[in-house]
């Protein structure tokens, strides 16, 4: 950024304070990251500069001979926008952005306002084609080779490689949702150096607690945090169960998305899928709205009223297309357990704006796929019989053997929609996961995927979005690769002085503990916690001064948030980590937990270099060996022991998977 | 840390920064013997050198003070500061004189009609941003968005320039019992503070916001309370050293607060105000709030910001909505500023009443207004404002702004002029772009400034 | 169950049916209608406090009487000499329909008339007022600073009732008798109130019509928007909207409710798939006592007008009409259904558009009353 030549700032800033505006209003609806006509993205400086499948649309200096300069003018064949024509004022507007451009053609204008957008540098045409991977690259070295020409454009340089111990802690974080145990972090360092990483990765994919982890976190991402009610719902219709069973045999993603689309298990043990549509309480917008971030990448609840104001490709009809889809449902208790029976007849509505007349909601989706559906002629009134159905709905009021189903399923329809054929699926998907595991997605925040929101390596989403289907949708497979990139494991410390930006991926970016890995990381570090009559080897067994669900109940109440685009600590987070009783058992001595094992250690700097092994899982360098040493000292016994455990528990590092 | 040079080169905002290695040392030392008596003393504050009571009383004399009475939705002109008595486009609300003559209010703000001659309005608010995310940034931060720069709010900005680091209350308050709200809870969700840091963003507080775990553990100590938290600050901060960590500043941000918080927490406790005081402001959530602004700069908040939802957005149900949230803004302005005033405390503090744009000035076929952008108003009183005055207008209809029109940066530009403090100071954000308090040389509205 | 709507004993049940036949622009939006009988004539209340008097056949209007808000109500009065309006000005005036001539202004109200009923019997008129103000932490509506609904003597314009009753009232009607007044409010609050005693006979609360909004207005929206008492005198119909997490959309679903207004007992209410979302404001009974129709405004859904048969609670017939809709009527012989409707304020190169409308609908398919 230091190297912003004047000139090519003039020319950025000018482009987005002057030439975006216009094209955002009159261009992006078509020519947009989610929707680009001709391949050309007019959405940012860099991806209007890249051009389309013709090639570069702007020459820089020379509008008169830039394509996308002539066909604004009247009369232009081809003409754009198609059925508009700009003002002479805007065209001037885009005359003067590309004149600008002239003054430092070959400067890329790296992180300019307005463009964040810039996996690839010279607008110059001269310039050669993007880098394309060799084939068969293996995807890990496709992720760093695109990241690592980011990073030269950006001219930023990358952070060293973490450390073992920093690593080993992030992977199980990352993976199983919580710190290495002793065990672990001893069998690490038993591994024979080649390849050990990997080794651990493939076990801890394998583990068990994987599958619990991506549950509990889909869990939240897809359904929110529960209430009481629905906590007990969710598990007794088997959802968490289903749920987990679905990341354990590793079920590809696009049947998933389906099978809770259509809410129809194929097997008794998959009963639990219903949930995820059941919960919304017969509520079809809240389906809808569930739904689109899944399979299209963006929220669609600003198009509910009227066309989305800024991101102007999410239209109102998409919204109400996609509650359609879910308007003849309706849960039901049928004998075979919940689940969601749909109607073969009604649900053909319209829908209002303040402005304009209504008009009929048909079964269009953001994706621009359609369902073609007869609509009942004005006044005609639809008949319902048994011949619509493939499960026959009851007469009467009486508990159906199962919920109905149509011959023609809107729901099914719709999955199929949005599930097969749809490159948003899988981008969707990537982004979600890639999100999860570095702490930002190539699209942030990562259900914005919007045109509002361009993605930082838009090659490297398109590459890793085409892997992840041609892979047959295969989530582990994707966590895999991501995991195994080097720039996955950067260290979170930046290079030089100033940080780079976050999108850069310069260096591994934090992402806070989750209320679930911090109750289990606050029990782990501080234990073990073993009962009285057993000396167990393994880690975590529940003491009784110790309640881990209580303390994790706790904790979601007061650290809800899971994923959220800015990490904002609360007061009320302060507050309680400070005065909250919640916490003190973990600080006292048992029978073999931390706390006591201090106890009996012969000196202080010894103390302090158990306590930061225990927690922080490293030891402390000099300084702050010195701090606590001095601090124990000034608080001699139990009391210091446990602040001490108390500084190291609440502090940042402990807080933060970095 | 973000220091910000005024144009005599003082720099402000250093407390806590570890400008270099023997200050660090020292700092810490200082923590670990439990020097953390009266609150948090940081001594890279030049204020907190300065602890003694004398200047704290002064200080409190001469500190401002600044309450922002967000009313987020937008709030229709028409049916407040701007009627249309006569017109098609006037509203079932009608309008009143009020005691400026020829100056008419909406027909349900009959008691700041009383008290015209306290207030500033402008009428002629012309913004370019008609949706309410972009508005709701434009409007709390001054300016277009120039990513990746963040701009601090305006609630952020007073905490650095008003506020000071070893203040038991919050410098920054936003009281909101409404934790959805769509767009502006998005905006909640966001980042406030900006470049300033996450120091100056807000405590929030209101209906389940609240302040609990305020009470120290039986078993602990104050002494022990604060060694503690000295050394997991200590910590923490050399993390956040290390690694230019964010949630790092972002944590010991709220850190700070704690001490302060615990021996001030009842500020926050609506049941601990005088039920006389209760009853006059009115019993909804917004009226009881705006009493606790008063109450909190009263007690050393220098900015408090209060919000309930996004009511006054009436598309659908406009006369059903309004004829209680009208009457509700009125009373609270007319309790506030006449309390502030009765206490001595108007000329220091600074009202401002605004939304984030205004309303259409036709019905829509849901029997709503709709947003409007081109032509609204707001009003501000207190210190450094004229009292009494009414600056810009509309035509017949409220269409169009008739003559000059004013924005979000001369509006801003007025607020700190009208606090005191420079508009155009520039930011000194190290070699990145420079940016100014307020952008393009934007004057401040001259006919409301004192 | 079909009905057998024809009156001859062998011909088919045919399908009730509303045609659009004819509308009538009005400036401003129309807020009330009354019909004559016959229906040549409509009266309707506009946005902009006139009252106009509007000719059927040419479709010309004239105003015959203006208040310093909204008018928000009109009666015919029986013989039809004498209309009366309300507005939101608080006040209501009877109007001498031959001379043109306003004959009395009564202040009935400080805040604004929400509704305006007049007896069949020509005996009384109602209007109800109340103002939603902030009474708790919560928004629950305060106490009103005066009575919220007045019965005045239709022919003197003597006051012979006022009564408080929790504001905002938004809706009030006659029983057929006029022995009985109905009045609810925001908070699905509905009373009836017998004339000659002046107390209350029955009094209940439906959850059903008012929404708390959880999303962006921590207060109450919604209440009951209409009612109407069926031709037997047996039950009371109310409309409104059912409730939201997010009211201020105006998308709760489209909703009526009928009770035995005795004892309070809810009898039935839209049934389930028959409606979309939208606020009801509108509800009429058709001279055959055995239909009704409920309008308002469509926000999802397939209509904003349709004919409910009674004693089944069925959706007949329903259609989009395109506006609001702020009231209904039916012609006496029930062969046509008026409409007041409200379209969106335009300003057209400095001129404000047409924005009231009111409908006429042939209704077919039913029996018509003798």
């Amino acid at each position: 950024m230091a190297a912003l030549v004047s000139g090519s700032l003039v020319a950025a800033d000018f482009w987005s304070a002057h030439v975006e505006p216009v094209l955002k209003e009159h261009c992006v609806e078509c020519h947009s990251p989610t929707r680009s006509k001709g391949r050309l993205d007019l959405s940012t400086f860099q991806n209007a500069l890249r051009g389309g499948e013709r090639g570069a649309g702007f020459v820089p200096g020379r509008p008169d001979e830039s394509p996308l300069y002539q066909v604004l003018k009247p009369g232009a064949d081809p003409h754009m926008p198609p059925k508009r024509q700009l003002s002479d004022e805007h065209i001037a507007v885009i005359r003067t952005g590309i004149e600008k451009l002239a003054a430092n053609p070959a400067a890329a204008p790296a992180a300019g306002p307005g463009g964040t957008n810039l996996a690839m540098a010279t607008p110059s045409p001269a310039r050669k084609s993007a880098w394309v991977p060799p084939a068969g690259m293996p995807m890990p070295a496709v992720i760093d080779g695109f990241l690592e020409r980011g990073w030269k454009a950006r001219k930023v340089r990358p952070a060293a490689p973490a450390d073992d111990a920093t690593w080993l802690r992030r992977i199980h974080l990352d993976l199983v949702g919580r710190i290495p145990t002793e065990d672990e972090i001893a069998a690490f360092q038993r591994l024979p150096a080649r390849h050990r990483r990997e080794t651990v990765v493939d076990g801890l994919l394998a583990h068990p607690d994987h599958a619990r982890h991506l549950r509990e976190v889909f869990d939240v991402l897809w359904m929110g945090r529960p209430t009481a009610k629905t906590e007990t719902q969710r598990r007794d219709h088997g959802w968490s169960e289903f749920l987990e069973a679905a990341f354990r045999e590793n079920r590809r993603w696009d049947a998933l998305v389906r099978d809770l689309i259509v809410a129809r298990p194929a097997r008794p043990a998959e009963r639990g899928l219903v949930q995820f549509l059941y919960e919304r309480q017969n509520n079809p917008q809240a389906m809808a709205e569930a739904v689109a971030p899944l399979v299209f990448g963006v929220q669609i609840g600003c198009a509910q009223c009227h066309d989305h104001m800024v991101a102007r490709e999410i239209k109102q009809a998409h919204y109400w297309g996609m509650v359609a889809a879910f308007n003849r449902s309706k849960n039901v208790d049928s004998e075979a357990g919940p689940g969601l029976a749909e109607s073969a007849i009604g649900g053909f509505v319209s829908f209002a704006n303040l402005k304009k007349e209504s008009q009929q909601a048909r079964l269009v989706f953001f994706n621009d796929r359609r369902v073609d559906e007869p609509w009942p002629a004005d006044g005609g009134k639809e008949v319902d019989g048994p011949e619509k159905y493939r499960v026959v709905p009851p007469k009467g009021k009486e508990r159906p053997p199962a919920p109905s189903e149509p011959t023609f399923s809107r729901r099914q329809a719709l999955a199929d929609a949005v599930t097969r054929d749809n490159p948003l699926l899988a981008r969707a998907a990537v982004n979600r996961v890639w999100g999860l595991l570095m702490g930002r997605g190539l699209v942030h925040p990562v259900d914005l995927m919007d045109s509002q929101h361009p993605a930082s390596h838009p090659e490297l989403l398109d590459g890793l979005a085409r892997d992840f289907e041609r892979s047959g949708y295969d989530v582990r497979r994707l966590i895999r690769n991501v995991v195994r990139s080097r720039a996955y494991q950067l260290d979170s410390r930046p290079a030089s002085g100033k940080p780079p930006a976050d999108e850069a991926f310069a260096r591994a970016l934090e992402k806070p503990l989750s209320a679930e890995q911090l109750a289990r990381a606050w029990v782990q570090a501080t234990g073990p916690w073993i009962l009285p009559d057993k000396a167990s080897a393994s880690t975590s067994v529940k003491a009784p001064t110790v309640d881990a669900s209580s303390l994790q109940r706790a904790l979601v109440r007061d650290f809800p948030d899971l994923c959220t685009p800015e990490y904002n600590a609360t007061l009320q987070q302060a507050m309680f980590l400070s005065n909250s009783p919640v916490l003190e058992p973990l600080l006292r001595p048992y029978p073999g937990n931390l706390a006591q094992r201090l106890k009996g250690l012969p000196d202080d700097r010894a103390r302090v270099r158990e306590a930061f092994r225990a927690i922080l899982g490293r030891s402390p360098d000099r300084e702050e060996l010195q701090a606590g040493v001095d601090h124990l000292r000034e608080h001699p016994g139990r009391g210091g022991r446990s602040q001490f455990l108390w500084a190291l528990l609440t502090g940042a590092e402990f807080q933060v998977n970095h | 840390m973000m220091p910000l040079l005024d144009p005599n080169g003082t720099v402000h905002g250093m407390a806590g920064a570890t400008c270099g290695q023997p200050d660090h040392v020292l700092h810490r030392r200082k923590f670990l013997t439990g020097l953390g008596a009266a609150g948090a003393v940081s001594l890279g504050s030049w204020a907190g050198l300065f602890s003694l009571p004398a200047f704290a009383q002064q200080a409190r004399r001469t500190a401002k003070r600044c309450i922002l009475l967000w009313l987020c939705g937008a709030p229709s002109q028409f049916e407040t500061w701007d009627p249309k008595p006569g017109r098609i486009s006037a509203g079932p609300l009608g309008s009143i004189p009020t005691k400026l003559p020829g100056v008419h209010f909406g027909g349900l703000m009959s008691r700041c009609a009383t008290i015209a001659d306290q207030l500033a309005v402008v009428r002629c608010m012309k913004t370019d941003q008609n949706e309410h995310l972009q508005g709701i940034n434009l409007l709390n931060r001054g300016a277009a968005p120039r990513p990746p720069f963040v701009r601090p709010v305006l609630g952020s900005v007073l905490a650095q320039q008003l506020g000071h680091l070893d203040n038991p209350v919050p410098n920054f308050i936003l009281l909101d019992p409404c934790p959805e709200g769509n767009e502006f809870k998005e905006f909640k969700a966001g980042n406030w503070a900006g470049w300033l840091g996450a120091q100056y963003g807000p405590v929030r507080v209101g209906g389940d916001y609240r302040i609990e775990n305020v009470l120290r553990q039986a078993d602990l100590s104050a002494e022990d309370h604060a060694s503690r938290n000295a050394l997991r600050r200590f910590l923490t901060r050399k993390y956040e050293n290390e690694r230019k960590s964010a949630a790092a500043a972002s944590q010991n941000a709220v850190f700070e607060r704690v001490k302060g918080l615990m021996s001030c927490a009842d500020l926050f406790d609506l049941e601990k105000l005088p039920a006389k005081d209760r009853e006059r402001y009115g019993p909804g959530a917004f009226a009881q709030h705006a009493l606790q602004a008063r109450h909190l700069v009263e007690n050393g908040a220098p900015f408090v910001m209060v919000a309930n939802g996004m009511p006054w957005d009436s598309h659908v149900f406009h006369n059903e909505i309004y004829q209680m949230l009208t009457p509700e803004l009125d009373n609270v302005i007319f309790q506030l500023i006449t309390d502030l005033e009765e206490r001595g405390l108007l000329d220091s503090t600074l009202v401002v009443a605004m939304g984030e744009f205004g309303r259409t000035p036709w019905l829509n076929q849901a029997r709503g207004r709709d947003h409007y952008c081109k032509a609204w108003s707001m009003m501000m009183a207190g210190c450094g404002i004229k009292r009494g005055v009414v600056v810009g207008g509309t035509d017949a209809d409220g269409v169009d702004v008739d003559g000059k029109a004013f924005d979000e940066k001369n509006l801003f530009a007025t607020i700190f002029t009208a606090l005191g403090i420079d508009p155009h100071a520039l930011y000194d954000l190290g070699d990145l772009p420079g940016f100014r308090r307020v952008e393009d040389r934007a004057e401040p509205i001259r006919e409301v400034l004192a | 169950m079909a009905d057998q709507d024809s009156k001859s004993p062998t011909s088919p049940p045919v399908e009730p049916k509303l045609t659009k036949a004819k509308d009538i622009a009005l400036p401003s939006a129309v807020l009330a209608l009354e019909a004559t009988p016959d229906g040549s004539t409509l009266f309707a209340a506009c946005l902009d406090g006139s009252v106009q008097r509007v000719d059927t056949g040419s479709g010309k209007a004239v105003e015959i009487g203006r208040h310093g808000s909204y008018a928000s109500g009109v009666a015919l009065l029986p013989g039809g000499r004498r209309l009366v309006s309300s507005g939101y000005d608080g006040v209501v005036r009877w109007i001498d329909l031959e001379s043109g001539r306003e004959v009395r202004s009564v202040q009935a109200h400080r805040f604004w008339s929400w509704d305006l009923a007049g007896s069949p019997d020509g005996r009384w008129v109602a209007s109800v007022t109340g103002q939603y103000r902030a009474g708790s932490y919560r928004y629950d509506p305060a106490p009103g600073t005066e009575p919220s609904v007045r019965v005045y003597d239709a022919v003197s314009g003597a006051l012979r009732h006022s009564w408080d009753f929790r504001p905002p009232v938004q809706a009030v009607a006659f029983s057929p008798d006029g022995r009985q007044v109905a009045a609810g409010n925001l908070m699905g609050e509905v009373a009836v109130w017998d004339l000659e005693s002046g107390r209350i006979v029955s009094q209940w609360k439906t959850d059903d019509l008012t929404s708390w909004g959880i999303i962006k207005s921590h207060h109450f929206l919604g209440g009951v928007f209409a009612l109407e008492f069926t031709p037997d005198g047996q039950r009371l119909y109310a409309c409104g909207m059912g409730p939201m997490r997010d009211p201020m959309a105006g998308n709760g679903v489209q909703r009526w409710q009928s009770f035995d207004w005795r004892t309070g007992q809810k009898l039935d209410q839209t049934h389930e798939g028959e409606s979309g979302q939208g606020l009801m404001e509108a509800l009429a009974f058709h001279p055959d006592g055995k239909h009704f129709v409920m309008a308002g405004r469509l926000f999802q859904g397939t209509w904003n007008l349709a004919l409910f048969d009674a004693a089944t609670g069925r959706n007949r017939f329903s259609i989009d009409a395109h506006h609001r809709i702020t009231d209904a009527r039916f012609s006496a012989d029930g062969r046509r259904l008026f409409l007041a409707k409200a379209r969106q304020q335009e300003l057209k190169n400095g001129r404000w558009t047409d924005f009231g409308l009111l409908e006429i609908h042939t209704v077919t398919g039913l029996g018509t009353k003798t």
